[in-house]
């Protein structure tokens, strides 16, 4: 008998069965009595979680690099979910790699945590069905190997990638450059997708457009990667796979005299807190990190409330970014800072 | 007497169904809209990430309603906590929800199910935001959403359209294939409050859904347009204030309605008067179920090409001379109506029948008559 089974008797969610067990005074006192009476009749007891004695309220989130602003941004929205389940989440680094990342779950399993959301695009396969056959219930979050086979959640780059160019196309740009952290072809291969598509549906045929390496993806990888970008033949617009990349490249053009968006337009993905402060504003793809991080949070409960669902159907939510149009576009109409 | 109605497979108590608002947007007012009889309640929408609260948000005008926040500001984890405090006494709870993507919408929807949901409205046609764009265009992005729920819940799935989308074939068919029960519609039109002219500003910072009496006109039409382009049952929403526009709807082919906005104005009480309204005008008209009144106007309803084409002439019962009236005579855009000396004459030669005039005049002194062959 398991909660998904007392619920159904009981004619409650499951939810609300978690919530008899684990805060009994939140619940209506017909609903916990109707609850308790079931779970008397057919002699259930909530089991005490693997490895005997009281398990931590926590849950691990994983992030390559707590320095990145959509790692917080993930965070937080794990939080907000976990605070309303009176869980802590402990975030842990993983620097990127595979072996630190078997590191990191694993010091995450010694403290017991309840279940762990990785965020991730190296996770082999075995380590993640590593993590399955010991029955952590887990959360990935990115397009790792491992994700199509395991509960996941991601955001759709291409559509961004598209989304951006088909904007960037109806401005009149016609020469793209996608500026991208060297060593991330997940995301730059979504981008170019989007951008082929976009190029098809608008029947622009291809514009020569190509792609440069940033080194790393900080701001100062932007700023650098200025100088190649104005060696040789100039695009329009240059597509950066993220703000800071974005920025930094903004800031150098800006010192060499080239006018953006006037001579070179810049756009990037993430649409962090200054996008809407620099001058000129930046257009960029808005990334739903904290709506993500509350999904994510929640296919995880759903796991911890109910176990079963540990053997069922991998689940997979897919989630869309969207167009934040300012001004480092070309674009001069002010609605457009507010809708598509 | 109880007029049931059977609507989604819910065996409703009467036809009027709260709409998605802030009206009802936790179990303490939903609870208010069951006291008040409403057969069904749709709860303010669930979404994933809720929006927060701001102020103004609600632009009122000559009982017009324009509101520009999107509704969703509680936490799924809260609407399980607050769905578990309603006493539903026969009435049936269906959960709004919107969503950006197929897997994400399923989602909310397994959750809606899950915390005891009736029935779901889909509600993806918001005014006020872009997030889903793509299917204001392309009908097979609405199918794979309402696909993806139909294909998740085991209980009922309404979709609520906005006026332009109802009226399109490719849409209703996408709904259709995706296996929905019912449809809703109108979506509130997107309104902008108007212009300051001396600040030179909008009075509203942004975009609004438009609201109450006055889209009731597009709302009708949205019901008699659908009821003969599909098979599924029609909710009619959009401007519903009374039990009158309720048997409105229904004539047109609506099951049910969903009172909105004027709750806002007037209160939760005029759920009951309406369920009162509603039993009371069948009961005294020897209506024995809703089935004798659902679509009994629409055989009335002529495509432009079909309707009678009767010649007709405006014409005085009596003699008016009231010089500072003057409606008619101002409103004839043909000046068959003018002043003469013995007041107000009207030419049969140059009327051409609007009948304007007749409908305007405050004394009723104007009638329309067939005219004589030319």
């Amino acid at each position: 008998m398991n909660v998904r089974e007392i619920a159904k008797l009981a004619n409650v969610s499951i939810a609300t069965v978690s919530r008899v067990i684990n805060r009994p005074e939140v619940v209506l006192p017909e609903t916990r009595e109707q609850v308790l009476a079931v779970m008397r009749k057919v002699g259930y007891s909530p089991a005490p979680h693997a490895g005997g004695g009281a398990q931590p309220k926590a849950v691990g989130l994983l992030v390559p690099d707590a320095e990145d602003y959509l790692a917080i941004r993930l965070m937080a929205g794990i939080e907000s979910v976990a605070a309303r389940r009176e869980h802590a989440v402990y975030l842990c680094s993983t620097k990127g790699g595979p072996d630190r990342e078997r590191q990191a779950i694993a010091g995450a399993l010694e403290q017991r945590m309840r279940g762990l959301v990785i965020y991730t695009n190296t996770l082999s396969a075995e380590d993640a069905a590593d993590l399955q056959r010991r029955r952590v219930p887990f959360v990935l979050v990115g397009r790792s190997e491992a994700a199509p086979r395991h509960n996941a959640c991601y955001i759709n780059y291409e559509e961004g990638g598209y989304r951006m160019v088909r904007h960037l196309l109806e401005l009149g740009h016609q020469k793209f450059l996608l500026l991208c952290e060297a060593g991330s072809p997940n995301i730059e291969a979504r981008m170019w997708e989007g951008l082929c598509r976009a190029r098809r549906e608008l029947m622009t045929g291809p514009g020569g457009d190509r792609v440069l390496h940033a080194e790393g993806g900080s701001i100062r990888a932007g700023y650098d990667a200025a100088r190649e970008v104005l060696a040789g033949e100039r695009p329009d617009a240059v597509f950066a796979s993220s703000d800071e990349l974005a920025l930094g490249l903004m800031k150098a053009l800006q010192e060499n005299g080239v006018g953006v968006p006037g001579q070179i337009a810049v756009t990037g993905f993430t649409d962090s807190p200054v996008a809407g402060v620099v001058t000129p504003e930046l257009t960029t793809v808005e990334q739903p990190t904290h709506r993500l991080g509350m999904v994510a949070a929640r296919m995880l409960f759903d796991l911890i409330d109910d176990e079963s669902l540990l053997d069922g159907t991998p689940q997979e939510i897919v989630l869309l970014p969207k167009l934040k149009v300012r001004n480092s576009c070309g674009n001069r109409k002010p609605i457009n800072t507010l809708f598509e | 007497m109880e007029y049931k109605l059977d609507f989604m497979g819910l065996p409703l108590k009467n036809a009027v169904i709260v709409a998605a608002g802030p009206w009802a947007g936790d179990a303490r007012s939903i609870q208010k809209c069951i006291d008040a009889g409403a057969a069904a309640v749709i709860t303010e929408t669930i979404v994933m990430e809720e929006s927060a609260l701001f102020g103004p948000r609600v632009y009122y005008e000559n009982e017009e309603l324009l509101n520009i926040s999107l509704y969703g500001h509680r936490p799924l984890e809260e609407w399980e906590e607050q769905v578990e405090r309603i006493h539903k006494k026969g009435s049936f709870l269906i959960c709004s929800i919107r969503g950006s993507s197929p897997s994400e919408l399923a989602y909310i929807a397994r959750r809606a199910e899950r915390l005891g949901a009736d029935a779901l409205q889909l509600d993806l046609f918001a005014p006020m935001d872009a997030m889903l764009e793509e299917i204001n265009m392309r009908p097979e992005k609405l199918y794979e959403m309402t696909k993806c729920v139909t294909g998740t819940v085991k209980i009922p799935v309404m979709a609520r359209l906005p006026h332009n989308i109802s009226a399109s074939t490719a849409y209703i068919r996408a709904l259709e294939r995706a296996g929905v029960s019912a449809i809703s519609a109108i979506e509130s039109l997107r309104g902008i409050s108007g212009v300051d002219l001396e600040n030179r500003r909008t009075k509203m910072p942004t975009y609004g859904g438009y609201t109450g009496k006055h889209i009731r006109p597009v709302s009708l039409a949205a019901t008699a347009t659908l009821s003969q382009m599909t098979d599924c049952q029609i909710c009619g929403v959009g401007g519903v204030e009374t039990y009158e526009n309720i048997l409105e709807f229904m004539m047109l082919g609506a099951a049910t309605a969903q009172l909105g906005s004027v709750i806002m104005l007037k209160g939760y009480d005029v759920i009951t008067e309406t369920v009162k309204g509603l039993a009371g005008w069948m009961e005294s008209h020897g209506c024995q179920s809703y089935g004798e009144i659902i679509g009994a106007a629409l055989p009335t309803l002529s495509p432009y090409e079909k309707i009678e084409r009767m010649r007709a002439v405006s014409c005085l019962t009596e003699p008016c001379g009231d010089r500072d009236c003057g409606l008619c005579v101002r409103g004839c855009m043909y000046e068959a109506l003018t002043f003469g000396e013995d007041g107000v004459r009207c030419d049969p030669a140059l009327c051409t029948g609007c009948g304007l005039c007749v409908q305007r005049c405050p004394k009723g002194i104007l009638k329309l008559k067939k005219a004589p062959r030319a």
